[in-house]
């Protein structure tokens, strides 16, 4: 009896199969150590504060009642007018008993007891899943079992929960990000300009998803990009004098992220970007830290200059905004697990437009199914789980699969460029034997 | 239908269906007042719409988690079934034992120490239920509203921001998987593939296995003769509510003391001294009494109260029960079982009344027959589920506004009461001029009730079906909506008329053929 079923078609490409057996496993591996440790192994995935779950939500959520900016915040003025709209629904005389001092950048954790305080965090909540929940539906493509096993195995992806976790906006950026992939090309001109003022949103809460305006820029839709930024200027500059502190408060937003950055680039515990990638695997040397940070800077620039011209180039969607997804963690000055999550959209766009059976893409899929796997590994040095292990290879798997992408879009340009001078040249003989 | 009858275009276009507009223009406005009078009083009225203990947000999982950490739950109280059971084991299990320990001194409490909210460890399983619980009920949603993406977007925002869900979402209450799982069993129940319809079965067993309640949708098996789906149905609902007791926990002993806990639970909560909350069909008999005692100044014994409430308990429950077997329409019959899972139990909580997800996704769907019944039916199942604030008394509490959702769901039962007797008396007017016996007529007639014979047809020509969708349109519309309402005649609400105008033409071939389903 034949088997045809598990006979592989070498012109067939399998990489939905590969992507969704890879998923499952990791997923049930995840949950079946979790199981086993009795719970010990989430600490792989999670945050090393134990008692932070949320309190990126809840920090934020009462640091925007104050002078935010003074207080070292770098949230961005529209998210900050959004988590002022949240605390609304927290009575004045509750946060006075609980959180007397707003000048903090960091709450008592206690804060999440409270039914007062739990409630914006449920409106959020109920606001991030619904979004994310639409948004990959509306970006993938394909069968309904399909599409709800995307879904699913994106919601339960180690960015997620890791986001999750935090209480992190980085879910709605995300869900806005995905409707603008997945409406930008919409025949209908509402579900367009619906998806512009999707990003223009996504940037008004978090800036840099405004990246992904280079897929309007690449197909020279100028005016399109020109509303996204309408739509972030139009939310940011109001919120920045509501909530901000007006052009003042812009300076000290600015001064803040650089401090972050500056604070945070040596900081080798957590997620790596671009420099934190090559100062990592210097960090035992004998070089200074100024000459690590230095170095660690000038490659992250030389990767992310590298990858914006190969964004610019790239033949394929996926490809460029696989680039820009690399540009938005790589070169974040606190990258955090949970940024991760924005690979999310390239993958889609990769299983539903992808069908060239090629070992480069296969390798491109291991990869980006890497960003979003549940990995977790014991820690030798602690006798128990950290992140250690997960995020050198998170991080440096990004930075690999950002080579590979715009090492392979800059291949494919090259070789269209050399048929494109074949093809004169063929013409130019053809016309002078004619 | 070939002649346009002129009329203002206003009457018209009355005269089409607007439930959509009508449900979400609705949602709206009261999801607008909801937020506006909370954001106006700088969230100070929100004890209106939430749960009283203002730091017990989310214990309903965490307390249920940490419960079973003993060999048998049963024994420390717990009404949940079985299955509910393991998974909030699965969740203890992914709790580390030294931070388990820190918080929990005696699993057998029953409020549990709320700041162990505050640990990573025991809020990373909830993270993974909550979004495991919230993915399936979605899902499920999308399968069950028709239509397009972005009705199906509004309808499950509507959704999530109704007030069963925010309750149900303070309280880290599980009753979401059975309303999903209950969800998929109506999406699969009458679908052409045999392993989706098996699918739908054992979705059913889940929800039952989950949480009991779900059991009231057996009725459909009893309404449609399916007693080879029944019989299968109790098998699967056996293997996931009964077995695991045998599996897992102490077989017998077990099960009884879960029974014992159940009844212990609602026999405390169906009391006439507690009225402050969401009302049974018991309770809603005290608060009906104690209501009108204040006017009227009727004094009934305490003795006989009792029995009046429990009379206006089985009794409301039975007209959900025959209403539903009934009924051909999807909704009615989902929105009374529904209706029967709230009222019925003692436990009767805001978070139950999320089973009204169903009838009314299946309402906006599938009814066509713009008559004021409808219109009544679909703004009642509107309240309850939007989220209101209103005053009780001094300040802000739960009291009124579950008091008015309770009403809706009394008004429900109390126009499927009437229904269901102007129904009989259409039916038995029809039997009476056929000149058959009572009982010889109504057994064929509700035989032959799933044969799908010109019932139709037959009961506009014989003009007996005085009630229902099926008359009403049939008489009254122009031929312009006629075109427009396209099932009312093949859809009767109650199967007394249907049942009529079939015995009208084929009395005796289809209470055999009746079989065949």
């Amino acid at each position: 009896m034949k088997l045809k079923g598990l006979k592989l078609d070498p012109k067939k490409a399998y990489y939905r199969q590969l992507f969704f057996f890879l998923m499952t496993v990791f997923a049930l591996s995840f949950l079946g150590v979790l199981l086993f440790t009795g719970g010990y192994s989430m600490r792989g995935l999670l945050a090393s504060d134990r008692n932070g779950s949320f309190m990126e939500f809840f920090n934020k959520l009462i640091l925007s009642g104050g002078d935010s900016y003074r207080s070292g915040s770098v949230t961005a003025p529209f998210a900050l007018l959004f988590y002022r709209c949240l605390l609304l629904f927290v009575p004045g005389s509750v946060i006075d008993r609980y959180v007397p001092s707003r000048v903090s950048s960091a709450y008592p954790a206690e804060v999440k007891i409270y039914q007062e305080f739990n409630f914006p965090f449920i409106l959020f909540s109920v606001i991030a899943i619904f979004l994310l929940f639409f948004a990959l539906k509306a970006l993938k493509k394909g069968s309904g079992c399909e599409r709800f096993a995307f879904i699913f195995f994106i919601f339960l992806s180690s960015p997620m929960l890791f986001g999750f976790e935090r209480g992190s906006d980085v879910v709605i950026t995300v869900a806005l990000c995905a409707l603008f992939i997945g409406g930008k090309d919409s025949e209908k001109k509402i579900v367009r300009n619906l998806s512009l003022a999707a990003l223009g949103v996504a940037g008004a809460l978090a800036v840099y998803p405004l990246l992904f305006c280079i897929l309007l820029l690449k197909k020279k839709r100028f005016i399109d990009a020109g509303k996204v930024l309408a739509v972030f200027v139009v939310l940011t500059v109001p919120a920045l004098f509501i909530v901000g502190g007006g052009f003042a408060g812009a300076a000290k937003y600015i001064a803040n992220i650089i401090a972050v950055w500056k604070e945070n680039s040596l900081l080798l515990t957590g997620q790596l970007n671009f420099s934190k990638c090559l100062i990592n695997l210097f960090a035992g040397t004998s070089a200074s830290n100024g000459l690590l940070f230095a170095a660690g800077n000038i490659f992250a620039c030389v990767i992310g200059v590298l990858a914006v011209a190969a964004a610019f180039l790239a033949k394929k969607e996926w490809q460029t905004a696989a680039l820009v997804c690399g540009l938005i963690a790589g070169l974040a000055p606190l990258c955090e697990t949970h940024l991760l999550a924005f690979f999310a959209i390239p993958l889609a766009m990769f299983l539903d437009a992808e069908d060239a059976n090629a070992p480069a893409s296969y390798v491109t899929l291991i990869l980006l199914t890497l960003t979003q796997a549940l990995v977790v590994s014991p820690d030798a040095a602690v006798h128990g789980y950290t992140r250690m292990f997960v995020t050198r290879l998170t991080g440096y798997g990004m930075l690999v699969l950002v080579v590979l992408v715009a090492a392979t879009a800059a291949a494919d340009f090259a070789k269209g460029l050399f048929r494109a001078r074949k093809g004169d040249a063929a013409e130019g003989i053809g016309g002078k034997a004619q | 239908m070939g002649k346009k009858q002129k009329g203002s275009p206003v009457v018209k276009d009355l005269r089409k269906p607007h439930f959509k507009s009508f449900y979400y223009v609705l949602i709206a406005l009261f999801l607008l007042l909801f937020f506006a009078t909370l954001l106006l009083s700088g969230g100070t009225k929100l004890t209106a719409a939430l749960f009283g203990d203002r730091v017990d947000t989310f214990m309903d999982h965490y307390n249920s988690v940490i419960y079973n950490e003993v060999k048998d739950p049963y024994e420390i109280l717990v009404v949940y079934p079985p299955l509910a059971s393991l998974l909030y084991k699965l969740c203890n299990i992914a709790i580390p034992a030294d931070d388990y320990y820190s918080y929990v001194t005696d699993p057998s409490v029953l409020s549990q120490d709320r700041g162990l909210k505050v640990s990573q460890s025991f809020t990373f399983q909830f993270i993974l239920y909550a979004i495991v619980a919230v993915l399936i009920f979605l899902a499920a949603l999308c399968l069950l509203k028709k239509g397009s993406n972005a009705e199906k977007a509004l309808f499950a925002a509507a959704t999530l921001l109704s007030s069963p869900f925010l309750y149900m979402a303070d309280r880290g209450n599980n009753v979401i998987l059975p309303v999903a799982f209950s969800m998929i069993f109506v999406v699969l129940y009458n679908h052409e593939n045999k392993v989706l319809r098996e699918l739908g079965l054992i979705s059913l067993a889940v929800a039952v296995g989950l949480k009991i309640y779900p059991l009231a949708f057996l009725l459909f098996f009893i309404a449609d003769r399916r007693y080879k789906d029944l019989l299968r149905e109790i098998l699967y609902i056996c293997v996931l509510l009964v077995l695991p007791f045998f599996i897992f926990y102490n077989g017998f002993s077990s099960m009884k003391l879960m029974l014992k806990n159940l009844f212990g639970f609602d026999a405390k909560r169906t009391t006439e001294s507690n009225l402050a909350g969401q009302l049974d069909f018991k309770r809603m008999f005290f608060y009906t009494y104690g209501f009108t005692q204040r006017f009227t100044g009727i004094v009934i014994s305490d003795r006989m109260r009792e029995v009046y409430a429990n009379i206006c308990r089985y009794g409301m429950s039975a007209v959900c029960a025959l209403g539903t077997i009934f009924t051909d329409k999807m909704w009615k019959r989902t929105m009374l079982i529904a209706a029967v899972i709230y009222g019925f139990p003692g436990s009767a909580s805001t978070y139950i009344l999320l089973f009204m997800v169903i009838p009314t996704a299946l309402f906006l769907d599938e009814e066509k027959t713009p008559s004021f019944k409808n219109y009544l039916y679909l703004f009642l199942i509107v309240m309850t589920q939007v989220p209101i604030i209103v005053r009780s008394g001094d300040g802000y509490s739960r009291h009124a506004p579950t008091k008015i959702s309770s009403a809706a769901v009394g008004l429900i039962v109390l126009i499927a009461f009437i229904e269901l007797i102007a129904g009989f008396a259409a039916w038995n007017e029809a039997r009476r001029k056929n000149g058959q016996k009572f009982f010889r007529s109504a057994g064929g007639a509700l035989k032959a009730k799933f044969v799908n014979v010109k019932s139709a047809a037959a009961a506009d020509a014989s003009g007996a079906a005085a009630i229902g969708e099926t008359a009403e349109p049939a008489a009254e519309t122009t031929a312009e909506t006629a075109e427009t309402v396209i099932e009312p005649a093949a859809e009767p609400a109650f199967a007394a008329a249907e049942t009529a105008a079939v015995q009208a033409e084929t009395p005796e071939s289809c209470a055999e053929g009746g079989e065949a389903e």
